[in-house]
């Protein structure tokens, strides 16, 4: 589903991926871990067209991204670290205004926006401006609004930043939910009980480079070896 | 005061830095902005200087009557510091982040409302500042002035100007934005500009230029003697009218009479300056509180436009109906762009409404070209300005929020297309309204009626494409406020490219106007298809310049984000 071959990305002199290659089949849950400026953003961004690669492609579904960027971006639903919503629309406006640019049908995306009122229990301020809400309910509004056209590659940066338990439970719940009914997940993360709970395999990334990319039950046959923790193992890794 | 000046060091460091950055973008900047503010000041100083010249030289007005022009250039010049500073203060003391920041920090409210009135009076300030310098030097080159001159009307004088209207600016927007709560934003922002509007006609309907001229001119041929007693005592309380005053008796050389003028400034400002920091100490904090109860109360008094909700069903393309939509909202629930659009559409009206009454048919072949061109160019810089303020902050203003956008299946292009499209559309009905309404006098003649709606259509065309392109290419998605994405570094170098595309309309079209007006006034010979060689290479040159813009904006909206 997800198929990444030779990718760098320069910005000026530095670079911040380098020859990067991960191939992920359809229903993995992949967890993207690496320390701060390792390039888990900057790959991302260039998963979403965010971002233009230097060298190297990304297929999403079989469509190159910088080819057919339109048919890749379809099947993908984006959960960004930082969910900046636009301010002056309502919860419910965002969602469907989102199921818009994915031309989702109206009648369907009105029964999505409902469904996911109640996943997510946003209910009692859908209809408030984004504006006013917390952290954690724009996490969950934006996780909402990447769902609402039933991707079939979910690409997550960083989603469990400023969530309360309560919302991180719900929202690691869908995931996994997902990630059963054959979505693949990409998903970068700082968090490594997250990680170690929901990813099926897991790739290290240092300085733009991948140095570990196996099932995450490698990692945790490596902990036992160890003192127990998958945490000293990252650390051993990106020392 | 220690914080105070770690504070402005630091802001000072960070702003030296984003100016000197060696990117080819920020080069290509600030050299463009190098050449348009130093041509644009040149031109400035070559106007002043060669206007000065011709009216003491040549139509022997005498300085007193030219004093008096330059008084009442000194009022609009005081007002539109004055309303720039008032947009511009709201945005940067209520609406940045940086202030949030501050606002948790040990450093008192005070500092921090002095920190940012000087941040807000040099970033809306500066452009006016430039050309005021430059008119200041063309003037005083005219009377032979010495250096010691320029720096005293800089400095005691001019500075001192801009300082009391920048103040007073603040000081309106403290009490606004305190009793809005109150009182109510809407009525708020209605009753100040009723007020400014009555203070504005009062001025001009005092002092009057026309019946001013007619009565110096009974006196003629003497006309260079002082005829203060004209003046209408209400303007000599005036900060406009001490800077002419100081003036003219500087140029008469009676120094005495200048430095009381220059004193009086001097006093008022240190007063109005000490009045509105007063006025920040006991209102700034309470004020800032209340800002963040404006969404709260827009909340409770909803009402959503039902053609436009997003829960009616689209009639035509899924995509293009959401963002349409987005635009709508995001424009009508945005204070600053919803206030700002009601006081230009005012003003247009206004303007409309007084055009229709202009009768532009003179008995003087060349006085009827030059009011003519008068005319047509306040048309097109209406329509520059607007596009200036609506246009090039369109892109930027979708700040971090447009991830949403470019991670979806919709082209960038498509983007920009529609962006191009929610904007040219009705400002070139403006434009051609403009045209219909100011040539109620000339509308016999279809070929210069036709004319000027080409080249109206032309102004709109690169004004919106300049500005939509170069906002794309200067786009700055940290920047979501659309006043201070209007009011950038960059932002006054596309109004100043968009000045030098005016001054090529004039020198294009000037000659053949006049050809036309000769022809129609005095019989005299003239080739109708010099008109439309004019027309029809402006409108070519327009057009390609319009959209090399279209393409830059295009390409820079491929860009990473």
């Amino acid at each position: 589903m997800i198929e990444i071959k030779s990718l760098s990305k320069r910005f000026g002199n530095f670079t911040a991926v380098s020859d990067l290659n991960i191939n992920i089949g359809a229903g993995e849950f992949y967890g993207f871990l690496g320390p701060n400026g390792a390039g888990k953003t900057t790959t991302i961004k260039m998963m979403t067209g965010l971002f233009s690669p230097t060298s190297g492609s990304i297929k999403i579904c079989g469509y190159d991204i910088s080819r057919n960027p339109l048919e890749a971006k379809s099947t993908v639903g984006y959960i960004p670290d930082q969910p900046f919503l636009y301010e002056k629309l309502t919860g419910r406006e965002f969602l469907f205004f989102s199921a818009g640019l994915y031309k989702v049908d109206h009648d369907l995306t009105t029964r999505r926006i409902e469904e996911m009122l109640y996943i997510f229990e946003i209910g009692a301020w859908i209809d408030q401006r984004t504006e006013n809400y917390s952290q954690g309910m724009r996490q969950r509004i934006a996780i909402a609004a990447a769902l609402l056209h039933n991707p079939k590659v979910l690409i997550i940066d960083e989603p469990m930043v400023g969530l309360d338990p309560r919302s991180a439970h719900i929202i690691k719940n869908i995931f996994k939910t997902r990630s059963e009914e054959g979505v693949t997940v990409f998903m970068s993360t700082h968090s490594l009980p997250v990680a170690e709970e929901l990813c099926n395999r897991i790739g290290i990334v240092k300085d733009g480079r991948l140095i570990f990319d196996g099932p995450t039950s490698d990692i945790l046959n490596a902990e036992k070896g160890k003192d127990g923790k998958f945490e000293s193992v990252f650390l051993e890794l990106t020392k | 005061m220690n914080l105070f000046y770690h504070i402005g060091y630091f802001k000072l460091r960070s702003l030296l830095k984003i100016s000197f950055d060696w990117k080819f973008s920020i080069i290509l900047k600030n050299l463009a902005s190098l050449v348009i503010f130093g041509g644009f000041a040149i031109g400035a100083y070559y106007a002043t200087r060669l206007g000065t010249d011709y009216l003491l030289d040549t139509a022997k007005l005498g300085s007193f009557l030219l004093h008096r022009f330059l008084s009442m250039l000194l009022f609009v010049y005081f007002v539109s510091i004055n309303v720039g500073n008032i947009i511009v203060s709201y945005a940067t003391f209520y609406r940045s982040p940086e202030m949030q920041y501050y606002l948790t920090k040990p450093v008192s409210h005070t500092q921090l409302f002095l920190l940012k009135f000087i941040d807000n009076f040099f970033y809306s300030s500066s452009a006016f500042f430039l050309i005021a310098f430059a008119v200041l030097l063309g003037y005083g080159s005219h009377f032979g002035m010495g250096w010691i001159f320029y720096f005293e009307t800089l400095f005691f004088m001019l500075i001192p100007f801009m300082l009391i209207s920048g103040c007073l600016a603040v000081i309106i927007v403290l009490f606004l934005v305190r009793y809005a709560a109150r009182i109510g934003i809407k009525k708020l922002i209605l009753l100040l500009t009723i007020l400014y509007l009555t203070f504005l006609t009062g001025y001009f309907s005092v002092t009057s230029p026309l019946k001013l001229v007619a009565r110096i001119l009974q006196h003629y041929p003497n006309l260079d003697q002082y005829f203060g007693y004209l003046d209408p005592p209400v303007t000599k309380y005036l900060p406009n009218y001490w800077i002419a005053e100081s003036l003219y008796w500087t140029m008469r050389g009676e120094v005495s009479y200048a430095l009381s003028y220059k004193l009086l400034l001097i006093g008022a400002t240190i007063l109005i300056f000490g009045l509105m920091i007063y006025t920040g100490r006991k209102l700034f904090y309470e004020s800032w509180l209340s800002s963040l109860e404006f969404g709260r109360n827009e909340l409770k008094n909803q009402k959503r436009s039902l053609f436009l909700s997003f829960e009616r069903k689209p009639v035509f393309n899924i995509q293009l109906s959401v963002m349409l939509k987005k635009e709508y909202y995001q424009f009508i629930r945005e204070p600053s762009q919803w206030v700002h659009f009601g006081i230009i559409s005012l003003l247009v009206i206004l303007f409309l409404t007084s055009i229709s009454h202009i009768n532009l048919k003179q008995n003087m072949p060349f006085l009827q070209t030059v009011s003519y061109m008068v005319v047509l160019m306040f048309n097109a810089f209406l329509i520059i300005s607007i596009a200036l303020r609506f246009v090039f902050p369109s892109l930027s203003i979708e700040g971090k929020n447009f991830w949403s956008v470019f991670s979806s299946p919709l082209k960038r292009s498509k983007i920009f297309w529609l962006k191009y499209l929610i904007w040219f559309i009705p400002i070139i009905i403006l434009s051609e309204m403009l045209v219909i309404f100011s040539h109620r006098s000339l509308i016999q003649y279809p070929n210069i009626l036709l004319s000027a709606s080409l080249l109206m259509a032309s102004v709109a065309f690169v004004g919106v494409g300049m500005n939509l392109g170069m906002g794309s290419y200067f786009v700055n998605y940290r920047e979501n406020n659309p006043i201070r994405a209007a009011s950038s570094q960059s932002a006054t170098l596309i109004f100043f490219a968009c000045i030098v595309y005016l001054t090529i309309l004039v020198s294009t079209t000037f000659i053949p106007f006049n050809g036309f007006f000769g022809y129609i006034l005095k019989n005299l010979s003239f080739k109708n298809e010099m008109l439309y060689i004019a027309v029809g290479i402006f409108t070519l040159f327009s057009f390609t310049i319009g959209s090399i813009f279209l393409m830059i904006g295009i390409r820079s909206m491929k860009r990473d984000y």
